[in-house]
């Protein structure tokens, strides 16, 4: 029994490993804070070992985001603070509708730094943020998506949408205030 | 297009076939729905290329620290719960043990278990049996202690053995004013629960019944002298028969 706990937690940790700068980089981006991150990692990977019997072995990466998501969204956003708590209320947000002819995307994208981009992201309010970040940056499937928020698999696709382009505003509007691009841009 | 959220699904390759082949078509027909794809297309491997790479090395070692810490914890609880029986037993049985190797050979005793002893002594030997010589140097011992005020005979001497093993000695005694009994327990190096008698801490006194009891301690044995007397001319006779005292 104690060797079987031992392969037990190899085997575990080999997996976790792996995929741990995923996890981390996540939690950074849904806690905003480096230090809620890591305590939200810790708490993930006891869950996650805890219920490593559980694990149907399919895809280990999308179990722990599902998981990391989970305890995000039930215990550590309710306490957070800051105007970006809430989200937007989904029934009411703008459509994602083209933003074709604003801003050049030579301009916007060449000019942009990594910090920049994380800034920017953070500004997008929370299931937005949330469904972005799996879907673009961990690349799950919009059903990992759905079951790691609990939500349907229609509001996943619509809060994607939705949270590219407010992702796509937040970054025009920090091209603006830097002079990379000017007003009359967006009018041309 | 009517439903851009499409777009996205389509980008993502969560389409049905059908609705694959609907935005196929109006991709091919409508440059600003294409447009829109390049624009999302864009966004979405910028995200990628741009995201920073946060270093999490130092948060896994804590993890991985984590995960030895509940694995340790969860083998001394299964040992616990596992043994939960036997370990009470064993707790039990020592103190049971302690307490009976406590009592036996403990060299310190207290005023109820010196009565204890009094009241159970049962000799094995009593003076009757003992040689002529050994009587001799018994009333040797009280007659030289006293040269003065008064004479103490010996009326018998008893010898056996406590139940806890230790060998005690009773000498009935008597002089002008009654009888006494003079009670030697070895193994015995402090007697608690008696009050110390006056400015002499080496003599204790109490009150077993209707007698007053002097106890001291005299080469590693406990003496208890007893009679219905005051404390104060118990311990005048003590000082006689244990001068060295």
């Amino acid at each position: 029994m104690l060797f079987g706990r031992r392969d037990k937690r190899d085997a575990f940790e080999r997996q976790a490993e792996r995929v741990f700068p995923s996890i981390f980089g996540t939690a950074v981006r849904l806690c905003r804070s480096r230090e809620e991150a890591e305590d939200l990692c810790q708490e993930a990977m006891v869950r996650a070992y805890e219920a490593y019997d559980r694990f149907d072995g399919s895809n280990f990466k999308a179990w722990m985001l599902r998981i990391v998501t989970n305890l995000y969204i039930n215990k550590y956003r309710q306490r957070q603070r800051g105007p970006q708590m809430g989200s937007l209320d989904e029934e009411n947000a703008a459509e994602p509708v083209g933003l074709e002819g604003e801003i050049p995307d030579r301009v916007l994208f060449d000019e942009a730094l990594g910090t920049e981009v994380e800034a920017a992201l953070a500004r997008v309010p929370d299931d937005f943020r949330t469904a972005v970040i799996l879907s673009d940056l961990e690349g799950l499937s919009y059903q990992e998506i759905a079951d790691a928020t609990e939500v349907p698999i229609g509001t996943v696709r619509s809060r994607i949408a939705r949270g590219r382009a407010l992702l796509r505003k937040e970054l025009e509007t920090y091209a603006l205030r830097e002079g990379l691009i000017k007003l009359a841009d967006l009018d041309a | 297009m009517n439903e851009p959220i499409k777009l996205h699904c389509f980008i993502d390759g969560e389409l049905s076939a059908d609705e694959l082949r609907q935005v196929e078509l109006e991709l091919a027909k409508n440059p600003a729905v294409a447009a829109e794809y390049e624009r999302i297309l864009r966004l979405k491997s910028f995200l990628v290329t741009h995201a920073e790479t946060f270093d999490s090395e130092e948060t896994w070692k804590i993890c991985s620290a984590r995960l030895v810490e509940i694995d340790r914890t969860k083998r001394v609880d299964r040992f616990v719960t596992r043994n939960a029986w036997g370990l009470c037993a064993v707790i039990f049985c020592s103190i049971v043990v302690g307490g009976l190797w406590q009592r036996n050979n403990s060299a310190s005793v207290s005023n109820t278990e010196v009565a204890t002893m009094m009241s159970s002594f049962t000799p094995e030997r009593s003076g009757k049996t003992f040689t002529s010589d050994e009587k001799k140097w018994v009333q040797g011992i009280f007659s030289s202690a006293e040269n003065s005020i008064k004479k103490i005979w010996v009326d018998e001497v008893m010898e056996g053995r406590l139940d806890t093993g230790r060998l005690m000695r009773r000498y009935k005694l008597h002089d002008a004013e009654g009888p006494m009994v003079l009670d030697v327990i070895g193994g015995i190096t402090n007697v608690n629960g008696m009050n110390v008698h006056g400015t002499d801490e080496q003599y204790k006194s109490g009150r077993f019944g209707e007698s007053t009891t002097i106890a001291w301690i005299k080469d590693g044995s406990g003496v208890f002298l007893t009679a219905q007397r005051d404390p104060e001319s118990l311990v005048e006779i003590a000082k006689k028969i244990c001068p060295s005292n």
